[in-house]
């Protein structure tokens, strides 16, 4: 397919129909539009004459872009690398599909352009919506990798320095905006990563350089709080650890190593250790003291079970790792906890520190200094470790005796217990605490629903108490489910669901939406009671729109109109076929599911209170309008969820609406009333075409109107109450 | 008609490529635009190709193999083909040049990340395990006789790649191209019609340039070439000075001290690359005479800044 770095124009409502009429049959070859699709020669096409596009990295679907002929960096120099972040760390948005953005960074991880490609976002396909997302994007453009991303609400002003910003979100997006952030700055740092490894080890190639880029640590970061360099000391969370010359001299004094240390004798005061340690693998420590890339790399050692000791050396004995045979002076560590004792390894750290330079307390020349344990040698962090220092002495001449003194400091983290890795929370939760008063009250609602279908015969015993409370059910239906928290459910949630689990993608992009989790569970208990009627019924905002609807109407005089029977079981159909070309089009993840659940006029007329192009406005009042003149039309004869819940509704266990042998022959007075023509002239009830609405169950107990209770009545013989008349003294 | 064929447009276009450690370009011409990019194509693959069998970082290139496992079978016969050329410089260069300093390598980095230089015992440990003769290539093998041994190909790799590159242009009926594959290889004309010209850097200045080399293709001469090769103190270093940097002298497992600077001309890239590391180890007047032992073109820079040419260089030389 043709791909294009500006954003997608989402097709017409009328084209789009074109299409679905016109292309069935070529959507079943295209392919799916998810993967990054990218060439160089695109690429080339879009950066334009000024730069040149070179090939394709071996490792990674990324681009180096360079300068033509001379600029301020030199001739021919590398200008960036540019990757779309599907190809590297695809995170899926609401609609369950990677967000797709291209990304500009340089080598030093700016980044200097930022597009947005493509979405599957339910809510912001058409141009000026899309235009959101695509701007919330361009807010990266001068960030770098290292940044600290906040994303603010959709006011928020957008302020940066150069470690922390502050982006404004995207109304009714978050989730998406989420996804967004997660996508880039993961897709950049693996990007980085993978450069910066490949180029170190080029240059040094160690065992232990590409050991480090291989593991990237995934998922949610550690929680932490900003601290300065000062507070970590006073939590002693990172220790000073000095000793004179003068005290190593006196421990030298008497060997043989006496006087091979000159300046140890000559100044006396000055310094042999001097050192900061710390444990880097505490998020505390780590995320405030070493930069972005280097926590990264620290974490992944971490996780894969290394201990880890963190130095700023500045000491004369230099310290090590391994001591195979160093000439003259050296401080040899070595860890102990509970009596056990651990070699280390001193591990390359090829980043940099955020805490380095004036008034930071740490100098700008500062090294950190790695040390690790084996892999899963079982230190624990959160107990003291005791640094051992094994100062040597010799002459350098191989044969020589080398003479170790050992010096130890033994490093207690008070209340260590607190600073013990815990992970970010992860964003789905964030949302639900959000959501915490909705779900409360969608949660009452469905009690009281419940409450009332349970009690359906006492609720419908009175046809006004019954209609009283389905108009105000409906209307909170309508209003807060639908309106005010955003609570459809669509077909939607069950493509994007289908089209994750045939891609092998995560499905926890549900979970970023509570009230459709807490429906859905509830719809599915209910489609065990009582069958699809529970939501089609009554938890369905536009139905219940409709239906409020038709009942204004119907006080206005005019009353909806029924096909006959014939022609109603014929439509009913209809909306089967809707559901068929929809599960085709899933399944051979055709591009026109986008379009072809734009069949549910939900989003435009519930999630976006029609503030949408004209023709989804027109389909949404049209469907409306529908619904007047056929009760409930939409839902009878279109709706794909109601086709689906139908077919689901299969698995109820109970027919809960009473009937008796005088159903059908001779009374057909339910059949009449029914106004989803669900009731056969046998009087068997069609569960699939139920919409629970009780009024046969209402007709069912009244002795006015139910022909069986009617005959009872008056079968029964006439008693005339004798009254006592007052005598009349 | 023959007249008006080699008065055709040649059409040129390039590629740049980040690979062997090193951002690369390559350039290559014909009458066929198309074909000019299909060429380029191939020649891409064949740097990949080398990458996949000599990549140090890449553990699952051949080479990383080989020093994981000290065996590598029915290696490719690319990998054979360059190993042999390599022991064959070993064997003239009485060991100047030699593949199997990679554990010099190793501890060098090692005292660097702890922040010191190898001890004297490091380095009897690491030279102990050093010596092209103790690899053995055969056509279906490639075997370390010692164990601790390890090799590395980043002396003479970038060489062979733009050989190879050059190779896949000529199959493809290309004459005319510049290749930078970390060295230089100069096929036909440039774009003007003219000599290649490349500038030779200080090594203490990237940006100024010591000298303009003019690679001639001469008279009627297209598709003849030249490979230029340079190596110097500066790429890498492990100290704060020139003293210790990334080329090593296989005897001492230490830099060689004199020179800043060698750059060499010769017909095959793969043999200017090499070359350059045998020259290294003495000093500029060493490097004349085994240009003339060795029939290839040099110019070697001393560490104070001097340089000297031999003769066949010097008339390369653009005077202005």
């Amino acid at each position: 397919m043709i791909l294009t770095l500006n954003p997608m124009p989402p097709a017409t409502f009328w084209r789009a129909w074109l299409s679905a009429v016109c292309l069935f049959a070529a959507w079943m070859l295209m392919p799916s539009a998810q993967a990054g699709s990218i060439t160089r020669v695109q690429l080339q096409a879009e950066f334009g004459e000024s730069y040149q596009v070179g090939e394709r990295l071996r490792a990674l679907p990324v681009w180096p872009v360079y300068h033509r002929g001379q600029t301020a960096a030199g001739y021919n120099a590398l200008h960036a690398y540019v990757f779309e972040t599907v190809d590297i760390e695809p995170v899926a948005g609401y609609g369950g599909k990677p967000i797709n953005i291209l990304v500009v960074m340089n080598a030093a991880g700016k980044f200097l352009d930022i597009r947005l490609l493509s979405h599957n976002e339910p809510i912001f396909q058409e141009a000026s919506r899309n235009k959101l997302l695509a701007d919330f994007a361009l807010q990266y453009k001068d960030l770098t990798m290292t940044h600290q991303i906040q994303v603010l609400t959709p006011k928020a002003k957008r302020e940066f320095d150069d470690q922390k910003a502050t982006l404004h979100g995207v109304t009714a997006g978050t989730v998406s905006a989420m996804a967004m952030n997660r996508t880039i700055m993961e897709a950049a740092a693996q990007v980085a990563y993978a450069r910066l490894g490949e180029a170190a080890a080029h240059k040094s190639d160690t065992a232990e350089s590409r050991l480090a880029a291989a593991t990237v640590a995934k998922g949610d970061d550690d929680q932490y709080e900003r601290l300065g360099f000062n507070e970590l000391v006073g939590l002693r969370l990172t220790q000073l650890v000095t000793r004179t010359n003068r005290e190593v001299q006196s421990k030298f004094n008497g060997t043989a190593a006496e006087s091979l240390d000159a300046v140890a004798r000559l100044q006396p005061s000055r310094w042999a250790l001097d050192m900061v340690a710390m444990l880097p693998g505490l998020p505390h420590v780590g995320r405030n003291v070493l930069d972005a890339a280097g926590w990264r790399e620290v974490r992944a050692l971490r996780e894969a079970g290394h201990g880890l000791v963190g130095i700023l050396d500045d000491s004369r004995y230099p310290l090590v790792g391994s001591l195979d045979a160093p000439a003259g002076r050296a401080a040899r560590l070595v860890l102990v906890q509970n009596g056990k004792r651990f070699n280390v390894k001193a591990m390359p750290y090829t980043h940099g520190l955020r805490i380095s330079g004036q008034h930071s307390g740490v100098g700008s020349d500062a090294v950190m200094r790695l040390f690790a344990t084996e892999s899963h040698a079982g230190l624990d962090l959160a107990q003291p470790v005791t640094l051992e220092f094994n100062l040597s002495r010799s002459a350098g001449e191989p044969g020589q005796p080398r003479l170790e003194q050992v010096w130890t400091h033994t490093f207690t983290i008070p209340d260590a217990e607190k600073w013990r890795p815990v992970r970010e929370t992860p964003a789905w939760v964030k949302v639900w605490e959000q959501r915490k008063f909705d779900l409360a009250v969608l949660l009452a609602g469905l009690v009281v629903l419940s409450v009332g279908l349970l009690a359906q015969k006492q609720l419908a015993a009175n046809s006004s108490r019954l209609t009283l409370f389905r108009v105000a059910y409906l209307a909170f239906t309508l209003g807060f489910i639908g309106w005010a928290a955003q609570g459809q459910l669509t077909i939607v949630n069950i493509t994007a669901l289908a089209g994750a689990l045939i891609e092998g993608q995560s499905t926890s992009f549900l979970l970023n939406d509570p009230m459709a989790i807490v429906l859905w569970a509830f719809v599915g208990i209910s489609l065990l009671v009582w069958g699809r009627g529970t939501f089609c019924g009554w938890l369905c905002p536009f139905g219940a729109f409709q239906e409020l609807l038709s009942m204004l109407v119907k006080l206005l005089g005019l009353k909806p109109q029924q096909f006959h029977r014939k022609v109603d079981a014929a439509l009913k159909w209809v909306k089967y076929a809707v559901l068929a070309a929809l599960t085709v089009s899933v399944a051979v993840a055709s591009p026109l599911t986008n379009t072809l659940v734009e069949i549910e006029p939900f989003k435009t007329s519930i999630s976006m209170g029609f503030q949408r192009e004209w023709p989804y406005v027109a389909w949404a009042v049209v469907c409306l309008v529908l619904s007047v003149l056929v009760f409930r039309g939409y839902c009878r004869y279109i709706c794909p969820l109601g086709a689906a819940l139908a077919i689901l509704g299969k698995l109820r266990l109970w027919k809960w609406i009473p009937r008796r042998a005088e159903c059908g022959t001779p009374c057909q007075t339910c059949r009449h009333g029914c106004s989803y023509q669900a009731i056969a002239p046998s009087g068997k009830v069609d569960y699939d075409e139920c919409f629970q609405c009780l009024d046969c169950v209402s007709d069912y107990q009244d002795d006015e109107r139910c022909l069986p209770l009617i005959r009872e009545r008056k079968a029964k013989p006439r008693v005339i109450p004798i009254q006592t008349v007052p005598s009349h003294a | 008609m023959g007249l008006g064929a080699s008065k055709r447009e040649l059409h040129w276009r390039d590629r740049r490529l980040q690979g062997l450690g090193t951002d690369l370009s390559l350039r290559a011409a014909h009458v066929d635009a198309m074909q000019a990019e299909t060429g380029l194509d191939a020649a891409v693959a064949a740097i990949r190709h080398v990458e996949q069998q000599f990549s140090l970082f890449d553990a699952t290139s051949a080479l990383s193999r080989l020093n994981r496992d000290g065996i590598l079978k029915q290696p490719h016969p690319d990998f054979v083909r360059l190993l042999s050329m390599s022991q064959q410089i070993s064997a003239r260069s009485g060991g100047s040049f030699d593949v199997t300093v990679q554990p010099l390598w190793l501890i060098w980095q090692r005292a660097k990340s702890e922040g010191r230089l190898p001890t004297s015992t490091e380095l009897t440990s690491a030279r102990s395990r050093i010596g092209w003769q103790f690899l053995e290539v055969s056509a279906d093998k490639i075997r370390f006789k010692k164990p601790g041994m390890a090799l590395t190909m980043n002396g003479i790799a970038q060489g062979f790649a733009g050989d190879l590159a050059a190779a896949a242009l000529r199959a493809h009926g290309i004459d005319n191209a510049l290749l930078d594959t970390g060295e230089w290889s100069a096929l036909g004309q440039s774009p003007d019609a003219g000599a290649w010209r490349l500038g030779i850097a200080n090594p203490r200045e990237e940006q100024k340039l010591i000298a303009t080399l003019a690679l001639a293709s001469g008279q009627g001469s297209a598709g003849r070439s030249h490979a230029v090769a340079t190596s110097s103190d500066a790429f890498y270093r492990f100290g704060f000075d020139d003293r210790h940097h990334h080329i090593f002298n296989p005897k001492t497992g230490d830099s060689p001290t004199r020179l800043a600077s060698v750059t060499v001309v010769a017909p095959t890239c793969t043999l200017a690359d090499a070359l350059t590391k045998v020259m290294f180890m003495g000093d500029m007047r060493n490097a004349l005479q085994l240009a003339k032992d060795w029939r290839v073109e040099v110019l070697a820079v001393g560490k104070s800044g001097r340089w000297l040419a031999s003769s066949g260089l010097t008339a390369m030389l653009v005077k202005n």
